[in-house]
């Protein structure tokens, strides 16, 4: 049976807390949307595979807590992000303020080459915008990120944000995916899932059948 | 249903099995989601990248979704009930995504059988051990609610619920607990009922001590009340810029938090539910109590099902202090302790599940920091259970029989009955957060807590307990060891600082270089040989 994707990355949410990252995270993976969703403890995360540029790309998304209590954990998924969303809530100055904490924590902790876009949410709430869609340009040009403003609720740039981050991840690792999109796909196509362990590397290596 | 779509095409269920398949569904009226089982004579098609869109999307818009059961990572069945017809069905993909089917009414019994007479189930399970073939990896087992007498504490059973009229019988004239530990274990085993609960958690949270006559008790609340009101005045009289202050630590989060906790509980339900407010000025008010501690998040989901029981602000405020005071996982969200309690899980594990324990070593630091298991400690697994399940694992745990660290042997207990999955396909980290993830409210737990117990009292009769343990014991006060011989300590040489080991000695005794556990190793595991 074909793999059911060529390569898989780990992106990860950050943002203060109520800024929507779950939601955010929702609507991308499964297309819903629950505005009072409980506060995320403790780490999850969702997957999801879609298409860039002929490439089958497996995402997953780790959700945050917006107040991690532990941060010795922190570090773990920080370490094993590929691309960072950085979102601030486009009616909250404070969570828009606290993007350069986030950031540098990303500097920190996340791996040299990590790629990072900068989210403004919630961007149908126009009526209690407290930060200006330029500020946000702004920030992210300072940072030399991409910037969206999205809506999870209006499903606004849901889409379009997490395949940009996406793309972005896939051209960081450019080299160590070349020769992907000619088919036939060959086992090595699983390079980047090195530390996923061993059993699911060699289940999921193209020549197994499961019929 | 909490579960992801499945990512899924074609269904390989011969028609044999297919035509029972759906005499069988369409008995069990209370499936959550309409299963579609297509038959697809056998043959075997790569479906293309579009038809799994297709798919996706139908599952999306109608509710439907189709699997294809021989490309399943395992299928599971856990009856929740006695007789064995209800429970829950539990399929998962080799992805890693699960659905989970719920069989209220009966039903599951019929599916059952189907899957059993299902010959490449059986087959595929008998064989797994020898083949090599990719199917084996095709897990079936069936769990009942039952755990054999020899996996079970002696004492279960022989506690009713903790009902008026029991409670009544634990108090003297004056209204105070007579055999304070005669309660405790009475809690411990049969929990409390309903009706009562805003009265006893009071003591249980050390908010009124055992020793207080009704009397006492009413003057305490009235001066804890005046005592209350003084702290939400001092809220409410601070400065514009300590105000400012407050409101950037503490306020601005639990104001987020409050409209998102709880809110499906009849208590909280609805628009502008007063009890909401409530429930954010005791928030409040404990952060200016407590200053140092403040708010973090995942209190609100604490102090909320104490607020619905114990209903007075006042008396739920207190409550809420003493929970905050005696349980070490919540009381300080420092590093140190969210590592202490995860080192001594680790070291039960050790002891008590070796094969899950060796599968954690293998996968490195990363696995055993077991992310899987924060949220159950972080939240007292408030989050795994549903409500009424959680609630009688916080009294089981505030009961304090024998251990502070009973929610230790909770996590302990749920790795046995829902981890094997993750040590026979050799789940990685990740996977393995995906895996318990998925299981959060859909785990029994009645059945957890009943192997929770039993565990306790296993661990109780260890004849050698290693130094790393050894704390866990200390503030147990009486009880755990009071009725037998109290275990030797050795050192385990599982600490970096072994040199350091205050049990050092006793472990060159019995054993010539600390560190060499490997020999003692055994001898635990033959203690603990009950365990399959």
């Amino acid at each position: 049976m074909a793999k059911q994707y060529d390569v898989l990355f780990r992106l990860l949410l950050l943002g203060d807390s109520g800024v929507g990252k779950t939601c955010l995270l929702c609507r991308f993976t499964d297309n819903q949307f629950h505005p009072a969703h409980i506060s995320t403890i403790g780490v999850d995360f969702k997957m999801k595979t879609i298409e860039v540029d002929g490439i089958k790309v497996r995402i997953q998304i780790w959700d945050t807590a917006g107040q991690e209590r532990y941060q010795t954990i922190t570090k773990q998924y920080y370490r094993r992000a590929q691309g960072i969303f950085l979102v601030y809530d486009i009616g909250s100055e404070r969570s828009y303020q606290h993007i350069v904490k986030w950031a540098s924590d990303v500097d920190e902790y996340a791996p040299d080459g990590v790629q990072k876009i900068l989210i403004g949410n919630k961007a149908d709430e126009e009526h209690k915008r407290q930060v200006a869609k330029e500020q946000g340009l702004q920030l992210a040009r300072e940072y030399g990120m991409d910037f969206y403003e999205t809506s999870a609720c209006s499903n606004l740039n849901i889409k379009e944000s997490f395949t940009r981050l996406t793309e972005l991840v896939l051209q960081a690792h450019r080299k160590e995916l070349e020769g992907l999109r000619a088919p036939p796909r060959t086992p090595t196509l699983a390079r980047l899932e090195e530390d996923e362990q061993q059993p699911l590397g060699s289940e999921d290596s193209p020549k197994s059948c499961w019929c | 249903m909490s579960c992801g779509a499945f990512f899924l095409h074609t269904l390989v269920c011969r028609d044999t099995c297919d035509n029972r398949m759906t005499c069988s569904t369409s008995s069990a009226s209370s499936l959550d989601t309409s299963t579609q089982f297509q038959e697809n004579n056998g043959q075997t098609q790569s479906t293309r990248w579009d038809e799994q869109q297709k798919v996706f999307a139908l599952e999306q818009v109608c509710g439907v979704f189709r699997v294809d059961l021989g490309q399943m990572r395992s299928l599971r069945l856990f009856f929740s009930d006695e007789a064995c017809t209800c429970g829950q069905l539990v399929v998962a993909s080799r992805e890693s995504q699960y659905k989970i089917f719920h069989f209220h009414h009966g039903g599951l019994d019929k599916l059952s059988e189907v899957f059993q007479q299902w010959k490449y189930c059986t087959e595929t399970h008998l064989k797994d051990q020898q083949l090599t073939d990719e199917k084996t990896c095709m897990q079936f087992s069936i769990r009942r609610p039952k755990l054999p007498s020899s996996e079970t504490h002696p004492e279960e059973n022989t506690y009713k619920r903790l009902d008026v009229s029991a409670w009544l019988h634990h108090l003297n004239e004056s209204g105070q607990v007579e055999e304070e530990y005669k309660l405790q274990k009475a809690i411990f085993f049969g929990g409390i009922d309903i009706s009562i609960r805003g009265e006893v958690w009071p003591f249980l949270l050390h908010y009124y001590s055992y020793e207080s006559t009704s009397e006492e008790r009413e003057a305490l609340r009235l001066q804890k009340r005046k005592e209350y009101f003084e702290i939400q005045e001092k809220r409410l009289s601070m400065t514009p810029d300590e105000q400012k202050d407050f409101w950037r630590k503490v306020q601005f989060t639990v104001d987020k938090d409050v409209v998102r906790t709880d809110r499906s509980n009849q208590f909280f339900r609805g628009e502008d539910n007063p009890n909401v407010e409530t429930m954010r000025r005791i928030l409040l008010n404990y952060a200016v109590f407590n200053p140092t501690i403040g708010y973090s998040q995942g209190m609100s989901d604490l102090v909320a099902p104490l607020l619905a029981e114990v209903l007075d602000e006042s008396d739920t405020f207190w409550c809420f202090v003493g929970l905050m005071q005696n349980t070490i996982f919540i009381s300080s969200p420092r590093d140190e302790d969210m590592e202490k309690q995860l080192m001594y899980l680790r070291e039960l594990l050790r002891l008590m599940h070796p094969r899950f324990y060796q599968h954690l070593a293998s996968l490195g630091e990363d696995g055993l920091q077991m992310l899987f298991c924060h949220r159950w400690i972080l939240l007292c697994f408030k989050r795994e259970f549903p409500d009424a399940e959680a609630l009688r694992m916080w009294e089981a745990c505030w009961a304090h029989y024998q251990t502070d660290y009973f929610h230790l042997f909770i996590c302990v207990a749920i790795v046995v009955i829902y981890g094997d999955d993750v040590i026979e396909q050799q789940l990685a980290t990740d996977q393995m957060l995906l895996h318990f993830g998925n299981l959060a409210m859909h785990m029994n737990g009645e059945l957890v807590l009943r192997k929770a117990r039993s565990l306790l009292y296993q661990f109780h009769l260890l004849p050698r307990i290693p130094c790393s343990l050894h704390d866990l014991c200390k503030l147990c006060g009486t009880g755990m060891w009071d009725s037998g011989f109290i275990p030797a300590v050795e050192c385990s040489g599982h600490h970096p600082e072994s040199e350091s080991c205050p049990y050092g000695g006793l472990a060159e005794v019995s054993s010539p270089k600390p560190g060499s556990e490997g020999k003692r190793g055994l001898k635990t595991r033959d203690v603990f040989a009950f365990r399959k």
